[in-house]
């Protein structure tokens, strides 16, 4: 008997852009939600126009970062701006238990979806607006991206190297901290809603949830006024702790000592040098007073070693390594492979691509990415027959009128 | 008003790779129970301290991730605490674990067992790597996961090391998405009944922090690389971070219809003040296909705007951009965070109490707000053991004789 879906059942209908928004459709639609993602043709998502895209061929259906965050999504066109558009999106409304949207604030109303008015279509509809900077407030009007709310977020200011300027993490780092908490939240308040019948609006702000990812250097300056800065990759408690070059072209491993015990299985493993029995190194007070000859004098090892081997020596003695990966040393994984997390599903566009599966497992109700991400306006058809019960006639009509661009 | 989650209870029984998990949980108002060994959660020894003394109940990393929970102590080790915790079992909703893989079943206290004690229970595993396959039993901290999950590769100057960001990121990706994980077998129980077990990996949790790496190589078969305050936009680079006068900005270029207006009206500032070299003057940004556009256009450009903006500082590009619409923001500090007006006008910053310190300490607020059910506030983090009459009395009815003889035989 096949296994049921956590989220059977449940409907969602996401009138989302770029990551946040999307993701969290996204994850729904693996745990069993029926998604159904609205786009306009007029305005494409941002993700569908930028790199990289299959095979280099630039295309709305071929971009990756789009495919990422709306698998198991149905994909429906709607011109908001048309009359019969509007009423479409209302019988969705009203068909739906979730309306996420995660427009610039403002959008929504000027379509008549903002909560006041889609509750009289659905009374006890919960509705998430999440946005950089939430819904009020005097810099709700910025316009960017989350690359420039990480920054505004403070993770810049206290990523990088001690003797430079702000490097910050890769990418737009608040869009991939917001979506697990939004889940969260949204499954919260659909057991509420069942519990009490009440619907909610949820306005939630990137940046906000961002700065609780560097809670504890907050806490540091609001009660020891410290202003965290740069320390590339050094860590308080730990020595020889951080990213060492390896053998190879930019290859790159990590090693953590935490305590005695693993300095000591450190040391078997590199062979026991003579430097290794010197007092500057004899203590974690020592190593981290000598960090840097430290590094230097570890780094003199790892070059001769590639990142794996470093990896697997230092694990079968218990001192915490990795490899440092890249694109290609995350589908090689061994782990990946045996936890299955990436699946190639067939695209309607651009054939096999591999998709992310949820980094966590459920025991009676398995559920992974099971649909590739929808091509612009694919189930247009789908949704109007059998989600919203229309009939060929109205069907044809609705595409007549130009509302399904 | 209500919160979403009265009446659930949680035994919280993670370390800081799973702490976060719990502290969502009871920002929307379970009562989360966090499980200590008598010497203390790990978390607790961990910095920075409040005014620098090391201390467990002066762990600011602590305070964080435990706000409105309470703390029993329990010797998971010993018999009468493998007891005391299955009668705890009975009502709750939710165990939330962190030890290596096997261990809660070596204590005799792994799903099977827990699940026949109350079949409804939600069980959450946070492990490094997961409970099985090849890495199992490796060693996962912080800079390991992320390095194996792929943001590191790609973060930091091309010709240095890759970097993290100096807070454990992987413990707050894995712990936040332990709680979206727990809730979704929440709902599946509430609505069938049927409770189960939830394995979160890190590593995993770890990859979905960057959407890149993974994409480049499976879709243009490129390996991203590292690229400092610089991005590659199409084939070339366009520089992202610059200098200014009191710290740095943020700024993206783009091109097309939606550029023109800020961009060539930023261009006519420098322009105002003297400091546009001639090319780019009468430049317009909306003929700009940065697809296409060659390094020498962005060398040239970025020299141009490095030299007005250093010149300015990060606040008044901000008020301009603002009103402009220009992709600029300011790379704040944790000062000027704490001083943003938008967080300010949301009064987002909370003051949490603690007593014991004869103080208050601000804190980040609700990460969602909520019409019918607003994220609880924050109460401090339990001192050890601080409930354990609460709960050991009060709720399974032990005496105070029986906490003497708990207390002296060390299981709680």
């Amino acid at each position: 008997m096949k296994k049921p879906l956590p989220l059977e059942g449940l409907k969602i209908v996401e009138l989302t852009r770029v990551a946040v928004g999307p993701c969290v459709g996204r994850i729904l639609g693996d745990c069993g939600a029926t998604v159904i993602h609205i786009e306009t043709a007029r305005r494409p998502d941002t993700l569908r126009i930028i790199f990289p895209f299959k095979d280099g061929i630039a295309g709305i259906n071929r971009a990756a970062y789009f495919n990422k965050y709306n698998a198991d999504k149905y994909g429906m066109t709607l011109d908001l701006t048309h009359p019969q558009g509007i009423k479409v999106m209302h019988r969705l409304i009203e068909w739906t238990d979730v309306f996420i949207e995660s427009n610039a604030p403002g959008v929504v109303a000027k379509h008549g979806l903002d909560y006041e008015s889609v509750k009289e279509v659905k009374p006890d509809i919960i509705m998430l607006s999440t946005c950089q900077m939430g819904q009020k407030g005097p810099l709700a009007r910025f316009k960017g991206y989350g690359v420039q709310a990480a920054a505004m977020a403070g993770f810049h200011e206290v990523t990088g190297y001690p003797d430079s300027g702000p490097v910050g993490p890769f990418g737009s780092y608040t869009d991939v901290v917001s979506p697990q908490w939004l889940i969260a939240v949204i499954v919260a308040s659909l057991i509420y809603r069942q519990r009490s019948g009440k619907g909610q609006y949820i306005d939630h702000s990137q940046l906000e949830t961002g700065t609780h990812f560097l809670g504890p250097l907050i806490l540091d300056y609001t009660s020891n006024g410290r202003l965290a800065t740069r320390v590339s990759n050094r860590e308080e408690s730990a020595a020889p702790h951080g990213a060492y070059r390896c053998k190879g072209e930019d290859r790159w491993c990590t090693i953590a000592v935490c305590n005695d015990e693993q300095w000591d299985a450190f040391c078997r493993v590199i062979g026991n040098p003579p430097w290794t029995k010197d007092t500057s190194f004899s203590s974690l007070l020592q190593r981290k007073r000598n960090e840097d000859e430290l590094d230097r004098l570890v780094e003199s090892w790892t070059l001769k070693h590639t990142p794996e081997e470093v990896m697997s020596l230092m694990q079968q003695v218990g001192v915490a390594s990795g490899i440092i990966a890249t694109g290609e040393d995350l589908h090689n994984n061994p782990q990946f492979r045996h936890k299955g997390h990436f699946k190639l599903l067939n695209h309607s566009e651009i054939g096999e691509v591999p998709f992310d599966n949820p980094p966590f497992q459920f025991s009676k109700t398995p559920c992974e990415v099971r649909m590739a991400s929808p091509c612009l306006g694919e189930h247009n058809e789908y949704i109007c027959h059998h989600i919203l019960g229309m009939s060929d006639e109205e069907f044809v009509e609705l595409i007549q009128s130009g509302a399904l661009e | 008003m209500d919160n979403l989650l009265d009446s659930v209870r949680v035994l919280d029984l993670t370390d800081e790779k799973g702490l976060l998990c719990g502290r969502i949980l009871g920002d929307m108002g379970a009562d989360v129970v966090i499980v200590e060994p008598p010497s203390g959660n790990s978390a607790r020894r961990r910095g920075p301290f409040y005014q620098d003394i090391p201390h467990h109940e002066r762990s600011l990393f602590w305070f964080f991730l435990n706000t409105n929970k309470r703390s029993i102590t329990l010797n998971l080790k010993s018999a009468g605490g493998i007891e005391l915790f299955k009668e705890l079992v009975k009502t709750a909703d939710f165990v939330i674990q962190s030890f290596p893989p096997q261990y809660m079943s070596k204590l005799g206290l792994d799903y099977d067992v827990l699940s026949k004690l109350n079949p409804k229970l939600v069980m959450t595993s946070i492990t490094p790597f997961g409970i099985d396959g090849p890495y199992a039993n490796y060693k996962g901290t912080d800079i390991v996961i992320m390095g194996l999950g792929g943001l590191s590769y790609i973060s930091g100057e091309p010709t240095r090391e890759p970097i993290r960001i100096p807070v454990p990121q992987s413990c707050f990706h894995t712990g936040s998405w332990a709680a979206a994980a727990s809730m979704i077998a929440f709902y599946h129980q509430q609505m069938t009944g049927e409770g189960q077990s939830v394995e979160v990996s890190m590593q995993q949790s770890a990859t979905w922090a960057t959407y890149a790496t993974q994409e480049w190589w499976s879709y243009a078969g490129m390996n991203l690389k590292r690229e400092g305050t610089w991005r590659q936009i199409g084939t070339a680079r366009m520089q992202i971070l610059f200098p200014c006068k009191d710290g740095h900005v943020m700024m993206f270029l783009i091109g097309g219809a939606a550029a023109a207006s800020g961009q060539n009206l930023f261009i006519k500032w420098m322009d105002a003040e003297g400091m546009c070299p001639d090319w780019l003057r009468d430049f317009d940004f909306s003929e700009l296909d940065v697809s296409t556009t060659s390094q020498d256009f962005f060398d040239r450009l970025s020299d141009a705007l490095a030299g007005f903006i250093a010149t300015k500082k990060k606040g008044e590009l901000f008020d301009w951009a603002l009103q402009n619409t220009l992709f600029l923001a300011p790379v704040n500090n944790i000062r000027d965070l704490l001083e943003n007006p938008q967080l300010k006008a949301r009064n987002f910053w909370i003051d949490v109490e603690h007593t014991e310190l004869g103080t208050s300490i601000t804190y980040p607020g609700p990460f969602a707000v909520l019409t019918e059910t607003p994220i609880k506030k924050q109460k401090r983090a339990p001192l050890i053991g601080e409930h354990n009459m609460e709960i050991y009395q009060g709720e399974l009815g032990l005496s105070r004789d029986d906490l003497v003889v708990l207390k002296q035989g060390g299981v709680i």
